[in-house]
């Protein structure tokens, strides 16, 4: 089902008739959806329903499991990710913080300056110039950067994950996927982070899993409904939780099972 | 009926917690038998050396086992020069690289049975190879190889066992920023797996230091160094690896077996024991500091 | 297993307090007619001293959809249903409340002398009474043509009011020593006109429940203040005639 929300809104990521088998298993049916450019798209659904694996392809992640096939078109700003574009020039271009903050067994500063240092930076103040940038982005600067020589696993779960943040945006990306990024943190964390998000949405593109249907309520300007592999509903978060179309929407999102 | 179940229920309990009492004592024992087992033992052989010492059993002559010495040391050094690289790449291959099917499965049983040859076979096969074969005498190198076959399904399989206990996000966080599958690997799972693997080569190197029957038909069973020789080529420069190199632990069974000619044979066995088990034992030490600095390193002050 | 069956239960619950609270306050309007028909002051009474039970239950109602919405954070027809519910008591208690307006006046009236009552009385509580009924049973049933029919009502009840004000305004002028008992009815019928507005509002709140659509609130007090507009302006070129 298709939805352009707004002709006048650029669209970051245009996915149409997207198809995901994992094996014999078809994953993901015939997804076609706008992804807003400075927006926060966020995908909702049960467990199992696709929402994950649909944001892996954005990003090409699902290239790295066995088995997976894909048809159909994911256009980043007009060009097709998969036929034409090389899954190291999107990584750089469409980010990805996971459910569990996973920092490297390194120091923060290491962390922070992975990307641009695989990307061929070497000068130490350059270096330096961006760990600052990427951290005070990630609003944890100031907690930081006092240590930043101290190992990242000593870090706390909260700060981990803003630090994953900033390791990720310190490669510059367009587009930010986000996997659950709060389900793992307390409250306090979590409301940094959606803070956070609202924050980086006037730069970058985000989407958003979520579990938490008042997060999606509180910091999306979309929202994706994901049932059994199919995007079920899409549309501007203020309409799918006040009046949603589908019947099968309502019944996720007011809990109604059984 | 209550008060009966009461009893059955207290005989139950009061017998669970009497065998847990009797097994404590059983792993307590156990774990004692070990360490007077190995206290004895080190204790015995160090004191047995310590009483051996006369002067100059440390010379670099034929009275002395400086040479060996050196030699054990010269050899696990181009030992571990051979097989680290082959171990740990190969070690790559098989958590990194290596698809899940039957060509994998044999070099996996390849690498088992290699792991469990006894070492005289390697040795018998050294000899055939790297010996008769290329029609050279015994020499360093031979043995350095034989060693090397040896301790390269251990480097293999701990490179391998370290990389797949790795956690799995610190690959999909890598390949996320862009970075590709090699990059991940030397800059982040490699540095990651490092004090595991830096373990599992200290201790083969311990191990090479003692191996004797695989160097019996490869290194030879003697050594004349001269030291102030520098020309690699010559049969007895120190620095040659193409020439005879007795090590410390072939030294003890020469010594005992036809070294009645040796006035000094039964010191000189008893010293070189007492070296041997100082230096696996501080291989091990070497191993445990090495590995809890680095953990330390990488995982922050609070580990 | 049916996923949050308190919600549920509790929802239901609310919806029936509702249609209770609707249900006294048309008891009241049947009795306020009755009262203006008899003039009777124990019945006027009665409606004055039971208004206080219908206050009652907005204030519980009230509170329940308070707790809802803390406690439950409902969405999509829950969050409507629930956030229709508390403006509605709202316009459920005033019409009750404009029923004991109306029970003063005729408790007034009774004392003063009688005199020829307006026409188009009976007419007015007549369709003021269609209308509220019709928006309980359109709520009860989630009728949306009814309650839109409700709605377009309210223009009969207007043009009702229009006429007994202008029979008021002559009525006064040919008996001024009657102008107290004329001023109360006048004052009657400006309640059963707010009545009918009520009613309205209460009908629009029903179609927000079940298509999610508050253009109709908002159009009706457009179009309303529009219509008002528009008089104000035409009586002020009238007055300078």
């Amino acid at each position: 089902m298709e939805e352009t929300l707004n002709k006048n809104i650029k669209t970051e990521i245009s996915v149409k008739n997207l198809n995901l088998h994992y094996g014999e298993f078809h994953a993901l049916k015939n997804i076609t959806m706008d992804i807003p450019e400075h927006e926060i798209t966020a995908l909702i659904g049960p467990s199992g329903c696709g929402k994950s694996t649909f944001m892996k392809t954005l990003n090409r992640m699902n290239d790295l499991e066995q088995g997976v096939k894909i048809d159909g078109t994911v256009l980043l700003d007009g060009v097709d990710i998969y036929k034409t574009m090389d899954a190291i020039e999107l990584r750089k271009r469409v980010g990805m913080v996971f459910q569990q903050p996973n920092p490297f067994p390194k120091s923060i500063f290491e962390n922070v300056v992975y990307g641009p240092r695989i990307n061929g930076i070497r000068n130490k103040e350059k270096l330096m110039e961006i760990c600052e940038r990427s951290l005070k982005q990630a609003a944890i600067w100031d907690e930081l950067k006092d240590r930043l020589n101290k190992s990242a696993l000593g870090l706390s779960g909260g700060q981990q994950q803003r630090l994953c943040i900033a390791r990720t945006l310190a490669v510059e990306p367009e587009v930010i996927l986000m996997d659950e990024p709060t389900s793992a943190l307390d409250p306090i964390s979590t409301g940094k982070i959606e803070e956070l998000a609202m924050q980086l949405k006037k730069d970058y593109t985000i989407v958003i899993v979520t579990h938490n249907m008042q997060q999606a309520t509180r910091i999306s300007d979309n929202t994706a409904f994901f049932l059994l592999g199919e995007m079920v509903e899409y549309g501007k978060t203020d309409d799918v939780f006040a009046n949603p179309k589908d019947e099968r929407t309502e019944r996720y999102i007011t809990g109604r099972f059984g | 009926m209550i008060a009966d179940q009461r009893t059955t229920m207290q005989k139950r309990v009061h017998n669970a917690q009497r065998m847990n009492r009797i097994m404590t004592v059983v792993f307590y024992c156990i774990g004692g038998f070990f360490l007077v087992l190995i206290l004895v033992l080190a204790v015995y052989i160090i004191i047995n050396g310590i009483r051996s010492i006369y002067p100059g059993v440390f010379g670099f002559d034929s009275d002395g086992i400086g040479n060996q010495f050196f030699n054990t040391v010269y050899l696990v050094f181009w030992s571990l020069l051979i097989s680290v690289p082959i171990g740990v790449l190969a070690g790559i291959y098989m958590a990194e690289y290596a698809g899940d099917n039957k060509l994998t499965k044999f070099i996996r049983i390849s690498i088992e049975s290699l792991s469990s040859l006894p070492s005289i076979v390697v040795g018998l096969f050294g000899y055939l190879v790297f010996i008769l074969y290329t029609g050279a005498k015994w020499n360093l190198m031979a043995g350095a190889l034989a060693v090397s076959i040896l301790s390269l399904p251990s480097i293999t399989t701990t490179t391998e066992d370290a990389m797949r206990s790795l956690p799995k996000s610190y690959k999909a966080g890598s390949m996320a920023l862009g970075a590709t599958h090699w990059t991940t690997i030397h800059k982040v799972l490699l540095p990651a797996c490092l004090p595991r693997i830096i373990t599992g080569v200290i201790l083969a190197a311990g191990r090479g230091f003692g191996e004797a029957a695989a160097l019996l038909y490869t290194s030879g069973q003697s050594t004349r160094l001269n030291w102030s020789n520098w020309n690699i080529t010559s049969k007895t420069c120190p620095l040659n690896p193409f020439r005879p190199g007795e090590t410390l632990a072939l030294h003890i069974w020469v010594m005992r077996t036809e070294g009645s000619l040796n006035a000094h044979s039964e010191e000189i066995a008893n010293v070189c024991a007492m070296i041997l088990v100082i230096c696996v034992l501080l291989f091990s030490l070497a191993a445990r500091m090495i590995t809890k600095h680095v953990t330390r390193k990488q995982t922050g002050d609070n580990a | 297993m049916m996923t949050r069956s308190a919600f549920r239960k509790e929802l239901g619950r609310m919806n029936d307090r509702v249609s209770e609270m609707g249900q006294e306050t048309m008891l009241q309007i049947e009795k306020t007619i009755q009262a203006f028909n008899s003039m009777s002051v124990p019945l006027c009474n009665e409606i004055l001293k039971w208004d206080d039970h219908i206050d009652q239950m907005e204030q519980d109602i009230e509170q329940s959809c308070l707790d809802i919405v803390l406690k439950e954070a409902p969405v999509a027809s829950d969050w409507r249903r629930v956030a229709s519910y508390m403006r509605m008591i709202s316009d459920i208690e005033r019409i009750a409340d404009n029923c004991c307006d109306i029970a003063e006046y005729i408790k007034r009236l009774s004392m003063m002398d009688e005199v020829v009552i307006p026409e188009y009385f009976d007419e007015m509580f007549r369709e003021m009474r269609e209308m509220v009924a019709d928006t309980f049973a359109a709520f009860r049933d989630g009728d949306l043509d009814k309650a839109s029919r409700v709605i377009d009502s309210d223009e009969i009840v207007d043009g009702l009011f229009e006429r007994i004000r202008e029979e008021i305004e002559q009525k006064i002028r040919e008996t001024p020593d009657m102008v107290s008992q004329y001023l109360s009815y006048f004052m009657i019928s400006k309640y059963i006109e707010r009545m009918a507005d009520h009613s309205t509002s209460i009908a629009s709140w029903i179609t927000y429940i079940v298509k999610g659509d508050l253009k109709m609130y908002f159009t009706d007090r457009y179009k309303k203040d529009l219509a008002q507009d528009a008089k104000d302006s035409s009586e002020d070129s009238g007055e300078n005639k």
